[in-house]
């Protein structure tokens, strides 16, 4: 894989051959920006039925293995 | 078997000169007869999709007022949320998850009387052109079991071309709808980025996916699309604007519309595919039309702005796979190594290379000769297009370079899998809108498509044209 990721890396400087010094980027096609909803209150995702579908899930919240103290 | 048509079964079975559950018995004996062979699903939902046949031919009898696509059979992508019913990317990281909520789209057509049939076979979290990177097996193409479908979305294109179902939805990243439509002998439609809402869509790249239908005719596109496009407030993303008129414009021909010919052309396809695009030409010329040649020099330079760009936005969507909300955990000493052991698990090979193609473009010392250069080439494409559409009302191009290719031709070599999408890539980076129709034959007998190209919100023409060449094949 790391053969293959370097080949296409090396496929990519194509791009090189461009002139993009004046060039704006574009992150996405559409002009819309910061779109907000009004802030009421709405229906939310059952919690039973979203927990129901986590691998572990304790006291209505999700369960995960420890986050410190197993350092090498 | 004849191909029953959305348009058809919608108009008779609200009408009640056919049953919906004659519909759907009449797709499922196809599943039973050949879903084996050709795999297009992940997953059918017999009962659920005969119960509700059920209901509406119930309602029909009771004279209670049904939707625009009562009785008509679909099959979803299986990277479309359905609540309460499986959905996994054909990815080994979300075998098994029920999502808890139906997407917009979904709804939209639940909403107008359509029969779930089931969830489709794609390249696993959509990263593919052939659905072979599907993680529970290829799917085969039903007009030559030898060859793929295309991709990513090869299960939805299959289901249809196999009469598993009147017509199913796929989404386009980079031609995930158009390609295995060209390949399957189908109408596919990538429509104008925010006009189908991607709420409930597995996340790819944001800035490029669209939902978009499959059908046998230009007119069953029309109609879905007119019940799936148009603002909706849980996307945001999604553009303010309603459902184009679709249907109305089909009997419209194209005399005066120009349709431009790109002169620099990227070279590569074969001589098969180029000679329907020429009687494509034709036959608008023929029907009133005029061609104007156009240039769009930065097209060839597409396949390297999307294949950093849609790695780059997909190795940040896919974070979320983490083995703690949702589908796969392998159990490690902490939440890190946990982490790691499960992505490591559940994605397959493509996946992971475009999630390290992906980081990588985006860490802190390469950013600016990978991503930032990409979205800069994204803008020269972009403006390559306002330009010719300056010439011209919609762009005919091929949909994929070559006829359906066979199992095994592309998967040693991933560049050569990406070139399969040199067509189709330039018009997600733009945003704009596209679709692939079937227009004769090519090596083999194999169907061969030529992409209508149009701009943002460009629908109503590049459908209009889209009639005519059905009408000319």
């Amino acid at each position: 894989m790391t053969a293959q990721l370097a080949g296409m890396l090396d496929h990519f400087r194509d791009v090189d051959a461009l002139d993009l010094s004046n060039v704006e980027p574009l992150n996405q096609p559409i002009p819309l920006t910061n779109v907000l909803r009004e802030d009421v209150e709405q229906p939310s995702l059952d919690r039973d039925e979203v927990l129901g579908s986590a691998p572990a899930a304790q006291d209505g919240r999700f369960r995960v293995p420890p986050i410190i103290g197993f350092e090498e | 078997m004849t191909h029953r048509t959305v348009v058809d079964i919608a108009a008779q079975v609200s009408s009640g000169s056919l049953s919906a559950a004659k519909v759907l018995e009449e797709n499922l004996s196809a599943i039973d007869a050949r879903e084996k062979e050709i795999h297009a699903f992940n997953l059918v939902t017999a009962d659920r999709a005969r119960e509700r046949a059920a209901q509406i031919d119930a309602d029909v009898k009771a004279g209670k007022k049904v939707g625009r696509l009562a009785g008509v059979t679909i099959a979803l992508k299986d990277n479309m949320c359905t609540r309460g019913v499986e959905t996994t990317c054909s990815s080994k990281i979300l075998a098994g998850w029920k999502p808890p909520y139906d997407a917009t789209v979904v709804r939209r057509l639940a909403d107008e009387g359509a029969v779930f049939v089931g969830k489709t076979n794609l390249d696993e979290f959509a990263m593919g052109s052939s659905t072979e990177n599907s993680a529970f097996g290829p799917t085969r193409n039903p007009l030559d079991t030898s060859r793929v479908p295309g991709g990513s979305s090869g299960g939805s294109a299959a289901a249809v071309a196999a009469g598993f179902a009147s017509a199913s939805f796929g989404s386009d990243t980079g031609g995930s709808i158009r390609q295995p439509a060209a390949l399957c002998g189908l109408v596919g439609v990538k429509p104008t980025y925010g006009m189908v809402s991607r709420q409930g869509l597995v996340a790819f790249g944001s800035s490029l996916d669209q939902i978009g239908p499959f059908t046998t005719t230009v007119a069953d596109a029309a109609l879905l699309m007119e019940v799936i496009a148009g603002h909706d407030p849980l996307d945001s993303t999604s553009l303010p604007q309603p459902a184009p008129q679709l249907m109305s414009v089909l009997s419209q021909g194209v005399k005066g519309l120009r349709i431009g010919r790109v002169a620099d052309m990227p070279e590569g396809s074969s001589p098969d595919v180029l000679a329907r695009l020429d009687a494509a030409f034709d036959a608008l010329r023929a029907a009133g039309a005029t061609v104007v040649d156009v240039k769009l020099p930065s097209m060839s330079f597409g396949l390297t702005a999307y294949y950093l760009v849609a790695p780059a936005e997909a190795s940040s969507n896919l974070a979320r796979f983490d083995g703690v909300r949702y589908g796969l955990r392998v159990d490690a000493k902490d939440l890190n190594a946990m982490y790691g052991a499960t992505r490591a698990a559940g994605f397959g090979d493509e996946v992971k290379r475009r999630i390290m193609l992906g980081t990588y473009a985006l860490s802190a010392g390469y950013y600016d000769a990978y991503y930032g250069k990409a979205l800069k080439v994204r803008r020269l494409i972009a403006d390559d297009f306002a330009k010719a559409y300056e010439q011209c009302d919609a762009i005919l191009t091929p949909t994929s370079p070559t006829v359906a290719f066979k199992f095994g031709d592309k998967t040693s070599n991933p560049l050569a899998m990406y070139l399969c999408d040199v067509f189709t890539i330039p018009t997600n980076l733009a945003g704009h809108a596209a679709m692939s129709v079937p227009f004769g034959t090519g090596e083999a007998g194999l169907p061969v498509g030529v992409q209508v190209l149009a701009p943002a919100l460009g629908e109503p023409t590049m459908f209009r044209v889209a009639a005519e060449l059905e009408r000319a094949s």
